[in-house]
């Protein structure tokens, strides 16, 4: 079939082009020099200063903890927030902290006076003894709690993690040994390891995923006309569809073929790990993470490098690209475990912590639905373009690549 | 370069919106500029040699009086402005918003950044007529650093402002400008 | 399905310009030549008929097709543009197996046709060769290897030889007469001596209309009477240009032969002869008449 010659002769097109070498020295790189300060999966011992943290569903603890997040975001006027997924900083008006103060009044029983003085203090001098006397009312019910804290939410603009669903977030309380060792536990049966593992190599690839792909997909857009065979190749009878999707192909293939190999060396360490504590190892997690947590960020990349490039002629969806990928980056750093959002790079930024994986798992199920679709529909827009600048149906290309040029 | 300065500015307008900007102290604030503003460096230089990418133009520019590198020499100097610009209004920006820090050591640290893997960009453009590759490797550098890379880059890391200190940031400021201007050199004997 | 290329009033526009002028126009077989200027349409004509440009009215039919199909129409075209490269990496070989599997040739045909066609280009010996290191000639023997690769019905060639040496363009013309056989094959150019070598049946083209559409008889014949030959000497040349359109200038030591085109014999010119109108004369005759040259 036309379709598959084509590929195997685009494949073989891209081991002659530079960018992919390129691409091939910076994944390997960035590989070895981020999974290998990844720390082993090892049971816990007991007597060890700490376990790391874990979220409490102690409904004192999260109060407690919540509030005291509060305070401490009160006293720089200086609050995080997700309205639409991405992080943004708020700052609020005299009014608004007044609001603010006036809710927590009715929380912790002191008068706003206090209050506003205790604050003044913990913010310039940093000193958080400064707060230790507010605390939570003995009396208050958690759904009391809650629905004020809502109330703050809405002050913040929302999206902000003092909402009822995403409120356990403040609640890290350290784990006990009892703690690492269920963990421990649950890693090992029901996470495999091997989970752990790809989670994280998922987390760190997918870093340069976002980006790197779209300057194989631009070189390649761009090389038919460079090299003058845009015509003829128009006048073929290919259709526009097999064309550009056997090239699209072409490129999502070579990029991942690499993260699969390099795969093999976490997979490795995986299987070492579970023959040590003599448990099954889930063979395919690594192509689980590949196909179903990097791929749509590849799809999406190469999609948008391909869109851009077939209708400006030039450069721009790199650029454009890497707006994404900078917001991407960005945004996350501030949460690098439990928040995935609309992140084009979902992170994951830790080894095991299943449960937390768990919470978080439909949200990501969903993301990455949300981006195949997008990638398949720009892909389509794709198809559409190039072949109506094959019939000569679009000149506005000549038009835009004139700008875009200089 | 106009879709360039575009995107430039949007880079500015969006930094709010994904990055805490106010209320920072040294560290924060030169991490914002480390991580963040250096990216105008490959954004702003890097497109040096765009206008004259098509073979043809650049064949009508060779046959004209004014030699080649004095244009690029020109256009470079229009970019590094350009940045400037761009790096001290975001600086200043900081500022207003409440960040601390000395301007002129921070100013002077950006722009090493920024020169350097403008000119890292430049110097692959030199020798590669492939745009893509042309970003790709100051992109790789910067991941490279992101990734950990201080061990293996010793004095030429990108984010070493971290301490408040700029006393390795010359090393990258003449990396980056002994790189431009091999590029610029060297683009004249290579066609591409 | 008749082997023919219709075109029915076809207009096309490039915004305010207008590149194609109700163009009608009918295609048979053999070699059929396209003549005209820089910008007289040629081009933009070639393009519509390869469904690369979408007419702004009027109708095309390829062998009973009609060009908005575009896959089928394409199957039935090789074309090599004005302007024809390949991917710099692949050797000449590799070039054609590529643009043979876009025409959609299996494997085995191409593994057939391939060898016999770089024979026949000559390019035999430049198998590996890869497409940087060829030069204009080569690229342009394999463009035309690529254009018959899949044994389309018709061959658009678009200024084929411009840019060839002498020697090359001659080859190339042998070449594409050779190849024409039972086929339809186009080739546009500026040079009136490809014209004059290859084909019957010729269109002149200016300004986005056909101002000729028959033979090359019938343009020498529209001509005749009206050329004639001059001896004068080399100062009076200049002169001569003035008062009428000079078809061609020979210099011959202290003289000059001067063709040019008159009505009448002038008194002017005792010497000036009628001469049989070769087809550079028939060209500049016809452009003439037909309001000017330049």
């Amino acid at each position: 079939m036309m379709g598959k010659t084509l590929f195997f002769k685009e494949c073989k097109e891209i081991l002659k082009s530079i960018t992919y070498y390129i691409f091939l020295i910076c994944v390997a790189v960035f590989f070895v020099s981020q999974m290998g300060s990844v720390a082993a999966v090892s049971k816990p011992l007991p007597g060890a200063e700490s376990y790391g943290w874990k979220y409490s569903d102690d409904e004192a603890d999260i109060m407690a903890s919540a509030l005291d997040n509060l305070l401490f975001e009160l006293s720089r006027n200086s609050f995080g927030t997700y309205p639409i997924g991405f992080y943004k900083q708020v700052t609020l008006s005299e009014d608004e902290q007044e609001e603010i103060y006036e809710i927590l009044v009715e929380l912790v029983g002191k008068t706003k006076e206090e209050l506003v003085e205790a604050v003044k203090i913990y913010g310039s001098s940093m000193d958080h003894s400064a707060v230790e006397s507010i605390y939570i009312r003995q009396d208050l019910s958690y759904e009391e709690f809650c629905h004020a804290f809502n109330r703050i939410d809405k002050i913040l603009g929302g999206g902000s993690y003092y909402r009822d669903d995403k409120i356990y977030n403040h609640a890290r309380v350290g784990k006990t040994y009892q703690d690492a060792v269920d963990d421990y536990r649950y890693i090992i049966e029901k996470d495999h390891v091997s989970g752990a593992y790809a989670r994280i190599f998922a987390d760190y690839m997918g870093i340069i995923l976002g980006i790197l792909p779209v300057f194989i997909a631009v070189t390649r857009a761009l090389k038919d006309r460079r090299a003058k065979v845009d015509q003829v190749i128009y006048s073929k009878a290919c259709s526009s569809a097999v064309i550009v999707i056997t090239r699209y192909v072409a490129i999502i293939a070579m990029t991942l073929l690499p993260v699969f190999i390099l795969s093999i060396n976490p997979l490795l360490q995986t299987i070492y790990v579970a023959a040590d504590n003599g448990i099954t190892v889930d063979y395919l997690a690594f192509l689980k993470v590949i196909l179903g947590w990097l791929l749509p960020t590849v799809l999406f990349t190469v999609s948008i490098g391909f869109l851009l490039t077939e209708m400006t002629n030039g450069p721009l969806a790199i650029l454009i690209q890497g707006l994404f990928w900078i917001i991407s980056v960005f945004a996350a750093s501030t949460n690098l475990i439990g928040y995935v959002g609309w992140n084009l790079i979902p992170r994951f930024n830790t080894v095991g912590s299943y449960t937390v994986f768990q919470s978080i798992f439909d949200d990501l199920v969903r993301n990455r639905i949300f981006y195949t679709i997008i990638a398949i529909l720009i892909l389509a827009g794709t198809i559409i373009i190039y072949d109506k600048k094959r019939r000569g149906r679009i000149h506005f290309d000549r038009a835009l690549s004139k700008h875009i040029k200089g | 370069m106009l879709p360039h300065i575009i995107v430039a500015v949007g880079l500015f307008f969006l930094a709010p919106f994904i990055m805490g900007v106010r209320n920072l102290d040294l560290y924060y604030t030169a991490k914002v500029l480390d991580t963040y503003v250096s990216l105008f460096g490959i954004v702003l230089l890097v497109p040096l040699f765009l206008p004259d990418q098509d073979k043809d133009i650049r064949e009508l520019i060779r046959s004209k009086r004014e030699s080649i590198v004095v244009l690029h020499f020109i256009r470079m100097g229009q970019a590094l402005l350009v940045l400037s610009i761009f790096v001290a209004s975001f600086l200043a920006f900081l500022q207003k918003g409440n960040c601390i820090f000395p301007f002129g050591r921070y100013f002077y640290g950006t722009m090493s950044s920024c020169i350097f893997l403008g000119g890292l960009g430049i110097l692959i453009y030199a020798f590669v007529d492939n745009i893509a590759a042309v970003y790709m490797v100051p992109l790789m550098y910067y991941i490279l650093c992101y990734g950990g890379g201080k061990k293996y880059l010793g004095k030429f890391y990108l984010f070493s402002m971290f301490n408040g200190t700029v006393e390795d940031k010359i090393y990258l400021l003449i990396a980056g400008l002994v790189m431009i201007i091999a590029g610029i050199l060297i683009r004249k004997r290579f066609p591409g | 399905m008749d082997m023919k290329i219709v075109l029915n009033d076809v207009s096309k526009f490039y915004g305010q310009k207008q590149a194609l002028d109700h163009v009608n126009l009918e295609i048979h077989k053999g070699m059929f030549g396209l003549l005209g200027r820089n910008g007289a349409g040629k081009t933009t004509l070639m393009k519509t008929i390869t469904t690369l440009l979408a007419p702004s009215s009027g109708e095309i039919t390829v062998c009973g097709v009609k060009v908005k199909e575009g896959v089928k129409v394409r199957e039935m075209i090789g074309y090599l543009p004005q302007d024809f490269s390949m991917y710099g990496n692949m050797s000449a070989y590799e070039s054609l197996d590529y643009l043979g599997v876009l025409s959609g040739l299996s494997k085995s045909e191409r593994k057939e046709r391939i060898p016999e066609l770089l024979e026949k280009v000559n390019l035999r010996s430049n198998t590996r060769t890869k497409v940087k290191a060829m030069s204009g000639g080569m690229r342009r023997r394999l463009g035309i290897a690529q254009a018959i690769l899949h044994n389309p019905r018709i061959i658009i060639v678009d200024e084929p030889t411009a840019g060839l040496d002498p020697e090359e363009r001659i080859r190339f013309r042998n070449l594409l007469t050779e190849i024409a056989g039972e086929r339809i094959v186009i080739l546009s150019t500026h040079i009136v001596g490809d014209i004059e070598a290859t084909c019957e049946h010729i269109a002149v083209m200016d300004q986005g209309k056909i101002i000729f559409n028959g033979t090359v008889s019938q343009l020498l014949e529209d001509a005749n009477g009206n050329i004639y030959e001059a001896k004068v000497s080399r100062i009076e040349v200049e002169e001569i240009k003035k008062q009428y359109e000079v078809t061609n200038v020979l210099m011959q030591s202290t003289e000059a032969l001067v063709r040019f085109i008159a009505n009448k014999k002038e008194e002017g010119l005792p010497t000036a002869e009628v001469v049989l109108p070769n087809v550079e004369d028939a060209y500049m005759y016809l452009m003439y008449k037909n309001g000017g040259i330049k």
